[in-house]
């Protein structure tokens, strides 16, 4: 049996992801062999250490951006979470895990007041978003005085920065993450509906789907995950403070982006934001092993931002084209006199 | 689908232009990096010139590194970062001095000269501090003033409450005060936020509710042009009972309103001395000698106490003021 290569088709979303692992490779191996150090044990877990929560962030803003939305709050509610949490252990004297459930139950609930004005008031999902971020950031520096809160137990501190097999934590909770929910979105009916959400708002109500219900979900989602983030940052640092993961959902979107999803909703994949949040990564760790001016550092993340966007808007536009085509067809078949 | 692929080849050309700068040099010479929490801030580029021409003199190379907005975990990233890499010393200004403890420990742990300069991390096991002690600081300021405007200097402070090094500050500035003009006294407190507009407003409210005040102490590096502002706002920008503004800056608009008799005056920090200094305690602690150090054997000796770089209060006609306004380009 021999195989046609030729005929293999591979589609657009594929060729993005195997260009963004191909030039990820080639900048690791090319600043490893310049410069050295890169592929060693302790410059691996920390560059993996070094976005691992911006992507846990990204991983529910994937959902949001599928959906045709955006989630701006989520750098704030990262930091809310992180001294909600302190606070409880260290102020009210909660335990470790009462403490955790109840920040990650109070992020997921803002997430879903995100949703439901968006869903109640029909308010750009940037605006709402926009607003959360700079309400709680308002409510996380009041709260505090600016002050960072520590102190916390050593059962608490293993949240950030205790090892399973030798990985740290937060690296296996974003590992188990990324399966769990790209299995869900891949296959669970209720997730499947968002790319039907973000492809067409209007017909997907008209097909029966509880665009609202949906929604202030997936918010809760994204909330819930920034929380979870902000519980391990808090105990990787040792701190909580208002000013951690300042301008973190700028990069939570850049790795969605990044990893193909299409920014007008509608399309986008959990391997494809893991790609791109290990991307960021890689740029990032390649600018201090290179120790080029790291003012550079956010014009190439613009760069490389603006070019999967239009990537991606490519991709979008050759579907849309081909989905036109094969609607012309159909009705030029259906006008085609019948022969007798 | 040729096109995306030349787009992708052609980032990646992009991406290895930009690394092929700096090539191997690093790799033959001590290597030392500079951490910061606002990367672009014109004081942190002082000290980083200051970092970088000490490095000058011994032949080692530097970097910079830390974010652009403040937090504090990128910069614990980026001392994590610069560790992996291997690099002789570490500087690095604490943005929350918490966060900060479990990586300035990890680096010390591995072997990694690590101190602290501008804001300290007192908890972590740095080497030492290099920066401004904020009592002598604010203790200079207030004998300024007091030589200057005398028994009669009714003083308004602009501030952000709650922060152990501006407490310091207006501890020293009382104090030096209350030395040369026992007679004179701080009439009133605004909470500022760090925010320029909101210092225009609390201090035009200041200077409305107390006539007396003759002058503003901004005892940090953002209201003054806030309280210059509140000054023209009440008609007292010149004139008889012009408000003497003592601002907390080296930034170039200051310098230049000093000149132009807008600002009474400022306090300098002295971030340039404080990058050299820093380098040259690191590099001391790299390059042990026949004793190790009592308190971090393994490395060469440095001194234990923090190291004070002092302030200098600029007025008009400074010659400092002349060099200050030339910023260093990195």
């Amino acid at each position: 049996m021999s195989i046609n290569f030729a005929k293999i088709k591979v589609s657009g979303s594929w060729l993005q992801y195997i260009g963004l692992i191909v030039v990820t490779v080639l900048i690791v191996a090319f600043t490893h062999s310049v410069f050295g150090n890169v592929v060693t044990l302790a410059n691996l877990r920390v560059l993996a250490m070094n976005m691992i929560f911006e992507a846990i962030m990204a991983l529910g803003m994937t959902f949001v951006i599928i959906l045709g939305g955006i989630d701006l709050s989520v750098a704030s509610v990262f930091a809310f979470g992180e001294i909600l949490v302190a606070k409880l252990m260290v102020e009210v004297g909660l335990s470790v895990p009462l403490a955790a459930a109840i920040t990650v139950a109070v992020c997921a609930l803002i997430g879903a007041l995100n949703g439901a004005m968006i869903v109640s008031f029909r308010v750009h999902p940037m605006v709402v978003t926009l607003g959360t971020l700079l309400t709680l950031r308002g409510v996380n520096l009041a709260i505090t005085d600016g002050r960072s809160i520590s102190g916390f137990s050593d059962s608490f501190l293993w949240l950030g920065q205790g090892r399973i097999l030798g990985v740290d934590f937060p690296i296996v909770f974003f590992a188990v993450a990324a399966v769990v929910l790209g299995m869900l979105l891949g296959h669970h009916r209720f997730f499947r509906q968002i790319y039907f959400i973000g492809g067409s708002e209007r017909a997907a109500k008209y097909s029966g789907v509880d665009v609202a219900r949906v929604k202030i979900a997936i918010y809760a989602l994204s909330g819930f995950l920034a929380g979870c983030a902000g519980i391990m940052a808090a105990a990787k640092y040792g701190a909580a403070h208002w000013g951690h993961g300042n301008m973190a959902e700028l990069k939570a979107i850049g790795s969605v982006a990044i990893g193909g999803a299409d920014m007008m909703g509608g399309s986008g994949t959990i391997f494809g934001t893991v790609l791109g949040a290990i991307f960021l990564a890689v740029v990032h760790n390649a600018f201090v092993t290179s120790a080029v001016n790291p003012f550079w550092y956010d014009v190439v993340n613009g760069v490389m931002l603006l070019i999967a966007v239009l990537v991606s808007r490519v991709i979008a536009k050759q579907n849309e084209r081909k989905m036109k085509s094969v609607r012309q067809q159909k009705i030029d078949r259906s006008l085609q006199p019948q022969s007798p | 689908m040729n096109k995306i692929c030349l787009s992708l080849a052609a980032a990646a050309l992009t991406a290895g232009s930009l690394l092929a700068a700096p090539v191997k040099a690093q790799q033959t010479e001590e290597h030392y990096a500079m951490v910061v929490f606002l990367k672009g801030s014109e004081f942190f580029n002082w000290a980083y010139a200051g970092f970088q021409d000490a490095a000058a003199t011994v032949g080692a190379t530097t970097e910079l590194q830390g974010p652009a907005d403040w937090d504090a975990s990128a910069e614990a990233r980026a001392v994590d970062q610069l560790v992996a890499k291997g690099v002789k010393g570490i500087a690095v200004t604490a943005g929350d001095a918490d966060t900060l403890v479990g990586s300035i420990n990890a680096a010390m742990e591995a072997g990694v000269p690590t101190l602290t300069f501008d804001s300290d991390s007192p908890k972590s096991n740095r080497l030492l501090f290099v920066g401004t002690n904020n009592y002598n600081a604010g203790f200079a300021a207030g004998k300024a003033v007091g030589e200057q405007i005398g028994g009669d200097a009714r003083v308004g402070v602009s501030l952000i409450p709650g922060l152990d090094s501006i407490n310091h500050r207006l501890q020293g500035f009382k104090e030096g005060l209350a030395s040369v003009a026992p007679g004179a006294e701080v009439v009133a407190q605004v909470n500022d936020e760090g925010d320029l507009q909101k210092a225009e407003t609390v201090n035009t409210a200041m200077l409305q509710a107390n006539p007396q005040i003759n002058v503003i102490f901004c005892a940090h590096g953002n209201p003054a042009t806030g309280a210059l502002a509140a000054t023209r706002n009440v008609g007292r920008f010149d004139g008889p009972n012009k408000v003497h503004v003592l601002a907390w800056s080296i930034d170039v608009p200051i310098l230049q309103g000093i000149e132009d008799d807008e600002y009474g005056s400022t306090v300098a920090q002295n971030p340039y001395m404080m990058g050299v200094q820093s380098f040259l305690q690191l590099w001391s602690a790299a390059h042990p000698t026949q004793f190790d150090s009592l308190t971090n054997p393994g490395m060469g000796q440095v001194p234990t106490a923090d190291l004070d770089t002092g302030v200098k209060i600029l007025k008009k006609g400074d010659p400092a003021i002349k060099a200050l306004m030339t910023p260093p380009r990195i």
